[in-house]
This record gives C-alpha cells, structure tokens and sequence, in this order.
C-alpha cells in the first residue's frame, strides 16, 4: 500500500512598507492611551495631486460611500447600499 | 416574535415616507429556529403588492439548514439571501462558535447566493491567525469578505502589535499572489482624508436603521436591543434624537480625517464607554493603522498597473496622502 501525503503552504513575500506609514504606525503601537486623531500636514492645495479628490469626495460621502467598514450585520445599514 | 406583531412593525416602518426602498433582516440569536416564521413573513410580503420595494436578508450561522428549507431558499434566492456568519477554517469557527463548523453546508451558500459573501468577525482568540482566516475564505471562492474586530472587552496593545502584523501578511498576500481582493479589512479607499465634512455619527441607527425586538419594541439598531445591550444601559439614550447629529460629536474626532470612514460604533461605544460619543482609544488606534495599511497596500499594488502613465500617477497620488498624513 502507497500512502501520500500533499502539504500545500501558501508563500507569500514579504514587502518593504512605506517608510512614513511604517512610522506612524510605530508611533501608534508605542501610544498607551488615548484617541489619535489623524490630520494632514500640508494643505490640501499645496499637494499636486492629479485628481480634484475634495469634489470627488463631497459626492460619494453624501451617500456614504466612504463607510461600510463598521462592525453592523451585513447589509443592515442602509447609508452604506452604494458601499455595500 | 408573533406573526402579527411582524406584520404590524413593518407596515409601520413602510408607512415612513422618507424611505423607497427598505431592507428586512431576520437576526437572532439565530433567526433560522424561527423558519417557519421567517417563510410565513416573507410569503405574506411577497403576496401584497407593495409600492415601496425591499429585500428580505437573514443573518446566520448556517447551522440549523435542513433540506426543506435549502429547497426554499433556493426556490426564492432571488428574493431573498441568507448572509452567513463565518470567521474562518474549521477550526477558528469551532473555537469562536461552539464547535459547530462542521454542521455548516458550505457549498450551499456558495452556489445559492455566489455574490453575497460572509460577515468574519475577529475575536481575541483568532486574531493571530485573522490572515491565514482570509486566505482561506478567498480561495472558497467567497466574493465578499465583510470582517471586523469583534466588539468585546480584553482587548490590549499585544492585540494591536498582531493586527498590524496580520493585515501586512494579508496585503502582501494579495500583492504577491495577484489575487483579487476582496476582504473589507483592505478596501478603505485613501483619499476618504480629503472629505471637508463628515457626519459624526458613523452608521445609519436610529435613522436608516430600526431594530424591532421579539415583543415589537423599536431601537436604534440590534447593538441598543437586549440581546446587545442590558436595558439599563439604554435607559440613558433612550430619548436621545439620533436624528440629531450633534448628539454624536466628539472634539478630538471632529478634527480627525479619517472621520468619514471611522468604523465607530455608537452602540459600542456606550456599552465600553459609557456615552455615545466616547470611543473606545483601542478601536480608534486599530483603525488608524488598518488605514495605514490599506493606503501602503495601495502603493504596492501600484507597483504593478501596466501603464506607466497610469502607473506613475497613481503612486504619485498615493506618495503625497502618505506623506501629508499625520498624527496630533
């Protein structure tokens, strides 16, 4: 009797992050205590940015397009339809 | 819950006219114990012919399915779904939901309703397989993996150490593999940091959402209802007008970008909390990074857009939110 045994493992690479990301989210590990809120360090009309992200933004959050991430039962919240 | 006292709650809410379209969900405890119930509701709407459209949505652990009710889900499966509650393999499900994965048809779900998905929730106990859990949802075939940190107490800076490490095994999983992405944890788009207003009230309660309770009693949503919450808790909020937004502000999150996607839960907020506004700095400090690591998995995915045009812009883009972000 031949026996066989197959073992898939799932290689995945590991990937260099960001160095800024990377460092914020030290700071936040290394934070006790304490909300962190998140701001933006240079004014959004001083960035080169290819797109009108500010217009952009104002019409999908008008629907909610932004949420969808909260912990509810799925589907329950209907500011959330266009996300969901 | 009575028939009658279904019937009553929903032509109630349905007599609402701020409202189109509306959004039923049979939720438990295990709403499928009441099968029979939850057919006759569903028969008797389909029967009327109703200005106002709806979907009929049952919340399950997917336990309890016998073949005469798969016969009639797959009978109605355009009119109604079934969301199943799935946290991962076997043995995740097992040690988060009382051993019962096996009694789960999984192939049902997956050929019944290929689009809807499953609600993963990531408790204490799995969070340090939370990556290896996705994966193996993703190559079920699931198209929608909606998962969160489950809300519970015990939760500590170990805790947010390991949910940092899970979500980068699981981005670059998907970059290195080139599988589609379909887990919640990594879709929050980046540029949510330009919207100049948010809301201070993260989800639709109170609002676009009413929990009807088994004795026809109405709350905000199922995290105020008793099987959420003790009574006394929402004693205190019960006059509260969740219509109003101020109700919900809060000062340091007010000057927060991330506002607009902060998954904040006002229920939970008042259970751990003690007031709606107050959150839980844990949740706050998970979700700040779970942000972080979706706008470098964005950068990483960038890496491979085949225009280069398309492809310099994008990270462009997303080198400019990374550098602008800060923390106060």
């Amino acid at each position: 009797m031949t026996m066989t045994t197959t073992r898939t493992r799932t290689r995945t690479r590991r990937i260099r992050m960001n160095k800024n990301l990377e460092s914020h989210i030290n700071h936040i590990l290394n934070r006790k205590n304490g909300l962190c809120p998140v701001g933006l360090a240079s004014p959004v009309e001083e960035m080169k940015l290819s797109k009108d992200y500010r217009s952009i933004a104002k019409e999908i959050s008008d629907c909610g397009g932004y949420s969808g991430h909260c912990g509810c039962l799925n589907n329950a919240c209907m500011m959330c339809t266009a996300f969901h | 819950m009575s028939f009658a006292t279904a019937q009553q709650a929903i032509m109630e809410e349905m007599k609402d006219n701020r409202f189109r379209v509306y959004n039923i969900e049979f939720m438990g405890g295990e709403p499928l114990l009441e099968f029979p119930l939850v057919r006759q509701i569903s028969e008797w709407l389909w029967s009327l012919n109703l200005e106002q459209r709806f979907t009929l949505f049952v919340i399950s652990n997917g336990t309890l399915l016998t073949d005469e009710m798969k016969e009639w889900f797959i009978l109605h499966q355009k009119q109604i779904s079934i969301g199943l509650s799935l946290d991962g393999d076997a043995e995740t499900q097992n040690m988060n939901r009382s051993g019962s994965s096996q009694a789960i048809d999984l192939n049902f779900f997956l050929k019944t309703w290929p689009h809807e998905g499953v609600k993963m929730t990531v408790s204490k106990q799995s969070l340090p397989r939370l990556a290896s859990n996705v994966i193996y949802l993703e190559t079920l075939g699931f198209k929608r993996i909606q998962a969160n940190l489950a809300y519970m107490d015990g939760w500590d800076d170990e805790d947010l150490a390991r949910w940092n490490d899970e979500l980068e095994k699981l981005a670059d999983y998907y970059v290195s593999s080139g599988q589609e992405c379909h887990c919640s944890l990594l879709d929050i788009k980046p540029d949510c940091i330009f919207v100049e207003q948010a809301k201070n009230k993260r989800c639709g309660c109170g609002h676009f959402i009413v929990c009807v309770d088994t004795d026809g009693k109405r709350y905000p949503c199922q995290m105020f209802a008793p099987i959420s919450m003790e009574p006394a808790v929402f004693e205190k909020v019960k006059d509260v007008d969740f219509d109003n937004d101020l109700a919900f502000f809060n000062e340091k999150c007010n000057k927060c970008v991330l506002k607009v996607s902060c998954p904040a839960c006002c229920g939970n907020n008042l259970m751990h909390k003690g007031a709606l506004n107050e959150i839980d700095d844990f949740y706050c400090r998970a979700f700040i990074i779970q942000y972080l690591r979706n706008v470098d998995y964005q950068l990483k995915k960038a890496e491979g857009i085949k225009d280069e045009t398309e492809r310099r812009t994008v990270i462009s883009d997303l080198r400019q939110m990374a550098n602008a972000i800060t923390i106060y």
